[in-house]
């Protein structure tokens, strides 16, 4: 099925598309099982930062009011990428390791599944 | 030598007003005159077939309206002079209004809009005319709305701007987006979506809860546009189911159509609805009934029962209307939880209920709500009590398709996002579950242009990068939102409870 219309023809850009990031890009990422954060994260973030320095700088510090914030080894992560089994090597930029604007990875940490035993 | 003429019976009248002034056009081809009315495919045989149950004139529509608004204003009147805020249950209970204010109100608005261009739009004179008179009622109750409000925003925080934060904040584009989805397509499927899907289908867990918790909760005002707009909404339900059955009375070929559609606005009605449902559930101080509980009558029940009527036109039930059921027990905590770490960027404040009330979730929603969400809300009580109230200050995903952030957890898995991808002319967009993402993928060229709030602040279009910035913009000050214990709001209601001589919450 298409969308249905009028006239010749319909044809828009996507209003999220990469060019209107003026060389940055999305990225959306989740800490599964600490859902006291509602949802996965966005950013807008240069495509050139190391993964492990976006993870550290970034991307943790977010969770600051999580007590599972100290404990984290991401390199111990089980890693997704559109929810998919993905190994990222950390000290590559986020371009080198292919994620591309609006990715969405996702990353499990045994042994950090959130409070209460049920991903709080 | 005059003749008195013979007084006409409502039937002949109608007939004579409305189908009577009607006409074949003979200059101009009929497909000139109304463009809009065969794009989508619906194929109509006979517009005569179409039956107004109402068979309503303009005299007879402005008699009953006119009734209605005398005695309504004259009930608006005595809330003002009597100071009837003084009688709500608890000031919390005002967000309630707000959220309806700010994010329902502008859609009645949005459908004397959409209303107006059905009543031009379909060449059969039955359906115009239907339409003509919704359009006006709708209108009524958009300034009925605004009226009734009016006298709160003397005293609450969060209503005086409503008119810009319902085109620029990213909770209330969740049901602009569902409206203008509407508006955006033919006039089939905009009556299929509003009439039907909303209005028939979904409004006893929309308009029912809302007007009920009012008179639960002491508002007189609110109470009284709703009786006011009752018997329009049920002159508005017939109509949905009328037009259904008339599309598929109509030609075989209609049928797969109205199908297609019927899953969409389904999905689309359910999420809006998770809003609702969180109102119920944690913003009417006194309770009327649950999510849950309305979930079962309104839709396993009823719903159900409806579409097993439609099943010997050859509809089926709505796609995924299983998923929407296994939610039942958690997305309205899902969604106040949302609500409560964002809402310093909303016109709202939120709070975690207290004991009385955790024990009534607990009763209605058993082990899922004390194993996962009460422990979550006492931790962020914790929290709270050391001075370090939780707000999330990084934006989220948002879906692509409901435009609510993306906290919906997998079917079968409450403990973890869901989150799914499609990629469309090499973009990729995220939505929050199959049936958004069936929606998104069945119309791309249409979903991808959607206007979702955290890209459009990354992009640089809404004032600034982080949400201070972007509270800013909204123009939503500091003192409308985040935790309403020591809010503007609830430092005026202690206040009024003290001068009565009433317990304040600290006494208490
Ligand atoms: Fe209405
Ligand atoms: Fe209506
Ligand atoms: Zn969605």
């Amino acid at each position: 099925m298409a969308v249905k219309f009028i006239g010749d023809s319909y044809d828009f850009p996507c209003a999220n598309q990469v060019e209107n990031y003026g060389g940055d890009m999305n990225l959306y990422i989740v800490w599964d099982h600490h859902l006291i954060y509602c949802a996965p994260n966005a950013y807008r973030v240069p495509v050139n930062i190391k993964f492990r320095d976006f993870l550290e700088q970034v991307f943790a510090p977010d969770y600051k009011q999580h007590p599972d914030a100290e404990k984290v080894k991401w390199d111990e992560g089980v890693w997704q990428m559109e929810n998919e089994a993905w190994t990222p090597d950390f000290d590559k930029t986020l371009e080198e390791n292919n994620i591309a604007h609006n990715s969405f990875i996702r990353v499990n940490t045994p042994g950090l599944e959130g409070m209460h035993g049920v991903g709080n | 030598m005059t003749t008195k003429a013979k007084r006409l019976n409502m039937n002949q009248k109608y007939q004579l007003m409305t189908r009577g002034l009607d006409w074949e056009t003979t200059y101009q081809d009929m497909d000139d005159v109304f463009p809009y009315d065969k794009y989508e495919g619906i194929k109509i045989k006979d517009w005569d077939k179409w039956q107004d149950p109402f068979r309503l004139t303009v005299d007879a529509y402005w008699k009953y309206q006119s009734e209605k608004e005398r005695k309504l204003y004259a009930i608006l009147d005595s809330v003002a002079q009597n100071n009837s805020q003084l009688s709500i249950s608890d000031a919390r209970y005002m967000n309630a209004v707000k959220i309806w204010m700010q994010g329902v109100t502008p859609l009645e608005y949005n459908a004397f809009r959409g209303f107006c261009t059905l009543g031009r739009g379909f060449r059969g004179a039955g359906a115009r005319v239907a339409c003509q008179f919704q359009a006006i009622d709708e209108m009524r109750h958009h300034q009925t709305q605004i009226h009734a409000f009016s006298h709160y925003n003397k005293f609450f925080n969060g209503m005086n701007q409503q008119s810009r934060i319902r085109d620029r904040a990213w909770y209330l584009s969740i049901p602009k987006s569902y409206f203008e989805d509407a508006m955006t397509a033919g006039p089939f499927e905009f009556i299929t979506a509003i009439s039907f899907s909303f209005e028939y289908v979904l409004t006893n867990l929309l308009f029912m809860p809302f007007v009920s918790g009012a008179a639960y909760n002491g508002d007189l005002a609110t109470t009284t546009f709703g009786f006011s707009a009752q018997s329009d909404e049920s002159r508005h339900m017939t109509l949905g189911l009328e037009i259904i059955k008339f599309m598929l009375e109509q030609h075989e070929d209609n049928v797969p159509i109205i199908q297609g559609w019927l899953d969409k606005w389904f999905w689309r009605g359910y999420r809006l609805l998770g809003l609702v449902g969180t109102m119920m559930d944690y913003m009417l101080p006194k309770k009327v009934m649950s999510w849950r509980q309305a979930w079962e009558i309104y839709w396993e029940e009823n719903g159900v029962a409806l579409f097993n009527d439609l099943a010997r036109y050859g509809i089926k039930m709505p796609k995924h209307h299983e998923t929407a059921t296994k939610e039942k027990n958690r997305i309205t905590h899902e969604f106040w939880s949302t609500i409560y770490q964002f809402s310093h960027a909303t016109a709202l404040y939120t709070w975690i209920p207290g004991n009385e009330e955790l024990d009534w979730l607990s009763a209605e929603y058993g082990e899922l709500f004390d194993t996962v969400y009460r422990p979550r809300y006492e931790y962020w009580k914790e929290l709270d009590d050391k001075g370090e109230r939780f707000f999330q200050e990084r934006l989220p995903v948002v879906c692509n398709v409901c435009q609510i952030p993306i906290f919906h957890t997998m079917p079968d898995d409450p403990l973890k996002n869901c989150c799914l991808v499609s990629e469309y002319k090499g973009t990729k967009h995220q939505m929050c579950s199959e049936g958004c993402l069936d929606i998104f993928n069945n119309e791309p060229e249409k979903y991808c242009q959607a206007y979702i709030p955290p890209q459009q602040i990354y992009q640089g279009n809404c004032g600034g990068a982080t949400l201070d910035d972007y509270r800013k913009w909204l123009h939503i000050r500091d003192e409308d939102t985040g935790e309403y214990y020591g809010s503007e709001d609830h430092q005026m209601w202690e206040k009024w409870k003290a001068q009565a001589g009433k317990p304040t919450d600290e006494a208490a």
